[in-house]
């Protein structure tokens, strides 16, 4: 079923099953409410008069864990945090992390990859990214972006990390994804 | 037209094609898939018994860009969107900051401009990084609803950088405006 522009009734006209069908029961099914399943969900549009039910997904990895890659890869350890969602074109990317490097003045990045109906890999241009800190110093890095080209259907989203040198330690690690 | 409480229907009392018209067509015509247009977009309460379509909008800049200014300023490629808006947005903005010299600062905030303004406000929430050395950098993400400047219908939100001495380097520069 789809959406049909309401009809316009005239006086003694009559209302028959088939256009109680079409313009009430079939359009109502179209509603927010006739799509909703889960609790925390949201609704977005999914082109001209149809909208569809959205659920936000957020995956924490505590472990303190480290990598001396200098090209995003899984630490030595736990891979990601992951999440997997169903989105359109676009979703809303947060991810965030407690970091720090073994030597001074040394680069760490957190950022994502995205796999299943997209596959792109993590950019530096969307990183959580420290340069220059003393070595042992824990810093709080965080990032945000809209993505906007992604392909529509299944998409994982897993956290990666590199370094300039030395050994990044990465911990308290979030990745929260509002698919759209 | 806009919404109608719907009618309580009494046995035996005729149901007009005037009613159908209010009470279902109109009110149908209120409703999500029926005000939906765009994949992506979010829908809305625009005020009591009203919805709205809202289009999430992003701006990039990957360019590194120098400032010397101690007053915000949009250095050479402005990073600017423009929205249909009710009476607030949420807001993100990411950016890579450092510094040429020790000890100073370098500040990302936001301005917003309401259509028709002749004096967009510069927002005193922003995003810093003090350099303890000109090898120092910072890449991270702030988050805030709208501010002063503000108001439903056409606003352009723009990012603006400043520096507190030296010359400040700031790239990766992405704004990400929901609309609500």
């Amino acid at each position: 079923m789809a959406w049909t522009a309401p009809m316009t009734f005239v006086a003694n006209q009559v209302l028959t099953a088939a256009q109680l069908n079409t313009h009430l029961r079939d359009n109502l099914n179209e509603c927010p409410t006739a799509k909703a399943t889960t609790s925390g969900s949201y609704f977005v549009g999914n082109g001209p008069n149809s909208v569809v039910e959205r659920s936000p997904e957020t995956a924490r990895v505590s472990a303190y864990q480290t990598t001396t890659s200098a090209s995003y890869d899984n630490l030595v350890g736990t891979v990601g945090p992951t999440v997997t969602v169903t989105t359109g074109t676009k979703a809303l990317i947060f991810i965030g992390c407690l970091t720090s490097n073994s030597l001074s003045d040394r680069m760490n990045a957190m950022s994502w990859r995205v796999s299943g109906a997209t596959t792109r890999a993590s950019l530096d241009a969307t990183a959580a990214r420290i340069d220059g800190i003393t070595a042992g110093n824990l810093v709080t890095a965080t990032s945000t972006d809209l993505m906007t080209d992604l392909t529509p259907g299944s998409n994982t989203f897993t956290a990666e990390y590199k370094v300039g040198s030395g050994t990044g330690t990465f911990g308290d690690r979030f990745i929260a994804v509002l698919p759209l | 037209m806009a919404w109608t409480a719907p009618m309580t229907a009494v046995a035996n009392t005729a149901f007009t094609a005037a009613q159908f018209n209010t009470y279902v067509r109109d009110n149908l015509l209120e409703t999500a898939p029926a005000k939906a247009t765009t994949a992506g977009s979010l829908i809305v309460s625009a005020g009591a018994n009203q919805i709205a379509e809202r289009i999430p909008a992003r701006a990039t800049d990957y360019t590194a860009r120098t400032t010397a200014s101690t007053s915000y300023t949009s250095l050479a490629s402005p990073v600017s969107v423009t929205v249909s808006s009710g009476v607030q947005a949420i807001v993100f903005f990411t950016a890579r900051i450092s510094n040429n010299t020790a000890g100073q600062t370098g500040y990302v905030a936001l301005e917003f401009e309401y259509e028709g303004s002749t004096s967009p406000a510069a927002d005193v929430s922003s995003l810093q990084f003090t350099s303890a050395s000109s090898n120092q950098a910072f890449q991270g993400s702030y988050a805030t609803l709208s501010g002063i400047g503000y108001s439903a219908g056409i606003n352009t939100i723009t990012m603006k950088q400043r520096v507190s001495g030296g010359t400040g380097t700031f790239d990766n520069r992405i704004l990400t405006v929901i609309p609500l």
